[in-house]
């Protein structure tokens, strides 16, 4: 067990968004308020983490050949579990993370883990996988949202910064998208190249 | 590829019991998956039911209080629902549950007519606009308040034109525009009723 290794892959060194550019389109859908980037983030982590525990589970039974429609059914599972409990309980956030939740299925973020990682590993080493991973995601779309929220309309987490009429709308936009998501490639690749020289 | 290969893998392909053993194994996924999925329906099922009831009625009290509504047949084209509204026995006018074209998609919408042919209110249940640009007419109750007391009196709604005007947001004309089209489709199904 490497906890600490692979909180610092998921987080830093191998982080889903930043280094494996994985699950691009969702991030750059909903990072438009932090509210919606906290629920994203958490509900990609239980799916993922679940979905690693139970793929992991089933490893030795799964035949290579059809194991990625395998893989495609528990995750759909998970993930429509998880959209009919927030439906049924947080209709709030069910409400505004909207078609998003659905579109899980089909985040690569979790079918790559599940085929590089819990369908070569034991179940408990796929769990802390599947958190660190899901951690590393949900504090890029914390990063994100919380950037493009301030800027494209003045908020934070709902709470006024400055009058709306002097943000930049762009921000909000799927252009503002790009560019944060842009910038924080960038800046991760730059601290990178620094570590690795600076490790030398 | 080498002759050996070939036949390799012709009789992986033909094996039939390892076909069955792949064709097994993902029945027994999706079996147990299936289950699954049955349990969970079955528990959240009533709740989202009486979640979205509870939203139906409260968007239909805010539009048009009344004591109660009775489902009626909808005639116009974009109305999704129409109900006639009752105070006690005295109709109180209609509720009428339609959805318009808006400029990145369809917005759905409550308005409240009285048994005049005037706007009540105006509710948007379910839009996907804009941020900050469709929201300021969407989203905004200040704004939808502007259509009460209209009606067909003087034509169809028009945007920020004509002798029926409703003053839309700039910036936002789709939008507006989605709205009043919404509120003109509603009035034509309850004119078509009366």
């Amino acid at each position: 067990m490497h906890i600490g290794k692979q909180l610092k892959e998921g987080l830093l060194t191998q982080n889903p968004v930043l280094v494996q550019l994985l699950g691009m389109c969702s991030t750059l859908a909903i990072t438009t308020t932090v509210a919606n980037g906290i629920g994203m983030g958490l509900s990609v982590t239980i799916i993922l983490t679940l979905s690693n525990i139970f793929i992991s589970l089933l490893r030795r039974i799964i035949p290579e050949q059809v194991r990625i429609a395998a893989y495609i059914v528990v995750i759909a599972g998970f993930v429509t579990i998880v959209d009919l409990l927030l439906q049924a309980f947080f209709p709030d956030i069910a409400e505004s993370l909207g078609v998003f939740i659905p579109l899980i299925v089909v985040n690569c973020i979790i079918l790559a883990r599940a085929e590089s990682f819990a369908s070569k590993n034991k179940p408990l080493a796929a769990a802390v996988d599947g958190l660190c991973q899901g951690v590393g995601y949900t504090l890029v779309l914390l990063v994100m949202s919380a950037i493009r929220e301030l800027l494209g309309s003045g908020t934070l987490a709902g709470t006024a910064v400055f009058p709306g009429e002097y943000a930049a709308q762009m921000m909000a936009l799927p252009v503002g998208g790009f560019l944060t998501l842009g910038f924080l490639i960038a800046l991760m690749q730059w601290a990178r190249s620094k570590a690795g020289k600076g490790g030398k | 590829m080498s002759r050996e290969n070939a036949e390799r893998r012709q009789s992986i392909s033909i094996d039939p019991r390892y076909v069955g053993r792949l064709a097994g194994t993902l029945l027994g996924i999706c079996l147990a998956t299936a289950l699954l999925l049955g349990v969970v329906n079955q528990v959240t099922k009533p709740r989202i039911d009486a979640i979205q009831r509870e939203k139906q009625e409260a968007a239909m009290a805010q539009v048009l209080p009344a004591e109660r509504y009775e489902p009626a047949e909808a005639a116009a084209g974009g109305v999704t629902a129409l109900y006639r509204a009752f105070e006690g026995a005295e109709p109180a006018g209609y509720v009428v549950q339609v959805t318009a074209n808006g400029s990145q998609g369809a917005i759905q919408m409550m308005v409240g007519v009285d048994v005049n042919g005037a706007v009540t209110g105006v509710s948007v249940i379910k839009h996907s606009e804009t941020p900050n640009i469709g929201t300021k007419v969407v989203a905004d109750q200040a704004v939808l308040d502007r259509f009460i007391g209209m009606s067909r009196d003087g034509g169809e709604i028009t945007v920020n034109t004509g002798n029926n005007r409703f003053d839309g947001v700039t910036g936002a004309t789709y939008s507006s525009r989605g709205v009043a089209d919404g509120v003109n489709a509603a009035l034509a199904a309850v004119a078509a009723l009366s």
